[in-house]
């Protein structure tokens, strides 16, 4: 997921789970502006949809903060299968048997 | 400073090698599964999927990349299992959901993210080691001066585990704009447990942590195999140590042997070719100790050459200086280069035990070898004397049968040719002892003294001579 496609899944995250904050900061009769621009931006590229969403939101930081937090907790990845870089390796050296029996688990 | 924290959250990285245990055999999943039971009912070992055949350094084992599940609200988490090369690595997390639920809680939230100890991983031989990180939220507007801020990483560290031994404070410092604290003391590496307490101030540093979570990963596997290196070197010290002191007080029994005298005797020469075995075979044990050492430094070096590539990238994807992650960059400029000179040091030393052993064998052979062909020498002149008196009796008793038998053959031809000839001529000349004998007395004590004349003058000739 680009960074444009996480910021607008975190703004229709918080318009679904916070529509509080909306009522609270002034923002729904804005949201219909916002609304216009988004529907004739039906060819436009995630990066355009997204930045006239943060245009919007510079009006409410308290908006900004909320879609912010919706992406902070780490989200694992899958293994980037390219570029990746050459690593060193070798066989790793065990211990001998003799040593494992003689010294007690650390 | 407050104790409250938003959304803390804690990561475990362990790391296992592969060894005999592959796929879902190996010890790792069980305890990933155990960690796990403490807060739902998934288990992640029936979902693994094992690469066949991979040419990629690092595999993802489950299809959906990771495991996730909720407990008690608001604490989720999710686990990640991984093969990375020779090891199956997993990062497991168990923490609040950082959506604005779980602010300004109490730095004691967190000890129930560790029920019973749960996330300290007792492992086997083959477990590399773990490294458990906490990140929280500190308040909007908090100073972010690491001073003022280590008590609350303190408390963090301690509500984990709970009073029960936490590491101690090792080093701090700022990563990705927050700052940051490292435990677990170098100094007791046996017991080494791996702390980072990320005190979270800059919305950057979570995207920053979430861009590298990759690259993080594999910087911990790498510094958890080069402690766990450095770990099992130490126990091969240890057995070195105890072997070469061994060795030194046997040098000062040889040196006493060696000082009493030259001469030795066949049970003292036993004792020494007893010894000559028993210090082979300690030469081949110290022998491999010592490569085992040598190998130690060339895995930590080739380790170390990994964690500062990945070191690399991420300044490289972060677009920052090398210098800027100077906690992580702590370790490959300070701490592993100190693993390298301590096993360098121990090696200069202990060098000299193959040294001694060398010494020593090459001095007990001289010796051994030198009363040997004393030994030897003996022991030729004892068998040619033998073999001299044994030729002696042969060739009296050869002259002997040479002598009986030309005396015998003498005196036949003497008995049948012309004793009566001889006998008329003796009655003839009147000798008066010869004349009352009969004539066949007379024939055969004739033959008799010709065969003894004969059998004389055979073996006068044919007698050994002395050497």
């Amino acid at each position: 997921m680009t960074d444009d496609e996480k910021f607008i899944s975190g703004f229709l995250q918080v318009f679904e789970t916070k529509p509080e904050l909306f009522e609270q900061f002034g923002a729904v009769e804005a949201l219909a502006n916002l609304n216009n621009t988004i529907s004739q931006m039906a060819d436009s590229s995630n990066q355009e949809v997204a930045d006239a969403i943060g245009n919007w939101c510079e009006d409410y930081p308290e908006i900004s903060n909320e879609i912010n937090l919706t992406e902070r907790k780490l989200k694992p990845q899958p293994t980037k299968t390219e570029g990746q870089n050459e690593r060193l390796s070798n066989r790793y050296p065990e211990l001998p048997e003799n040593l494992k029996k003689r010294i007690p688990k650390s | 400073m407050s104790d409250k924290i938003s959304a803390p959250n804690v990561y475990l990285y362990a790391f296992q090698l592969h060894n005999d245990s592959k796929g879902s055999n190996n010890p790792l999943w069980k305890h990933c599964d155990n960690i796990l039971a403490n807060f739902t009912d998934e288990t992640v070992t029936p979902n693994l999927v094992f690469p066949q055949k991979s040419h990629s350094n690092r595999n993802d084992l489950l299809p959906n990349v990771a495991l996730g599940f909720n407990s008690n609200p608001p604490i989720e988490g999710f686990v990640q299992p991984l093969q990375i090369l020779d090891s199956y690595a997993f990062c497991l997390n168990i923490g609040c959901p950082e959506d604005g639920t779980a602010d300004n809680e109490n730095v004691d939230l967190i000890k129930e993210f560790n029920p019973n100890q749960a996330l300290l991983i007792d492992g086997d031989d083959n477990f590399l080691g773990q490294t458990l990180l906490i990140t929280a939220w500190l308040p909007e507007n908090s100073s972010d001066d690491l001073d003022s801020l280590k008590p609350l990483a303190d408390k963090c560290c301690n509500a984990l585990f709970q009073g029960n031994s936490p590491p101690t404070f090792y080093c701090s410092g700022k990563l990705f704009g927050s700052p940051i604290f490292e435990y677990g003391s170098i100094a007791d590496i046996a017991n080494y447990r791996h702390l980072i307490v990320w005190l979270l101030a800059d919305k950057q540093t979570d995207k920053d942590f979430n861009t590298c979570q990759e690259e993080i990963l594999d910087l911990l596997f790498y510094r958890n195999k080069i402690i766990k290196v450095f770990q099992d070197s130490r126990k091969v010290y240890y057995e070195l140590d105890r072997e070469y002191r061994i060795i030194e007080k046997n040098m000062e029994v040889l040196q006493d042997q060696f000082a009493r005298g030259t001469v030795l005797n066949p049970s003292q020469l036993l004792e020494f070719q007893e010894q000559l075995k028993q210090l082979f075979s300690k030469g081949i044990i110290y022998t491999r100790l010592l490569r085992k050492l040598e190998d130690y430094d060339n895995t930590i070096a080739l380790n170390l050459n990994n964690y500062t590539n990945i070191l690399q990238a991420i300044c490289g994807i972060l677009g920052t200086d090398k210098e800027e992650p100077s906690i992580l960059n702590n370790f490959s400029i300070k701490t592993a280069p100190y693993f390298r000179s301590q096993i360098a040091g121990d090696l200069g030393y202990f060098r000299h035990g193959t040294d001694l052993i060398e010494q020593a064998i090459a001095s007990i052979r001289g010796i051994v070898e030198i009363e040997q062909a004393k030994n030897d020498r003996t022991n030729q002149i004892a068998l040619r004397k033998s073999e001299i008196g044994e030729k002696d009796r042969d060739d009296r008793l050869e002259s002997t049968v040479q002598a009986i038998g030309v005396g015998l053959a003498a005196g036949g031809i003497a008995a049948s040719s012309g004793t009566d000839k001889l006998f008329e001529t003796v009655q003839n000349h009147q000798i008066p002892v010869v004349m009352h004998l009969h004539p066949f007395a007379f024939s055969f004590l004739l033959s008799c003294a010709i065969a003894l004349l004969a059998a004389g003058i055979t073996w006068c000739v044919t007698k050994p001579k002395n050497s």
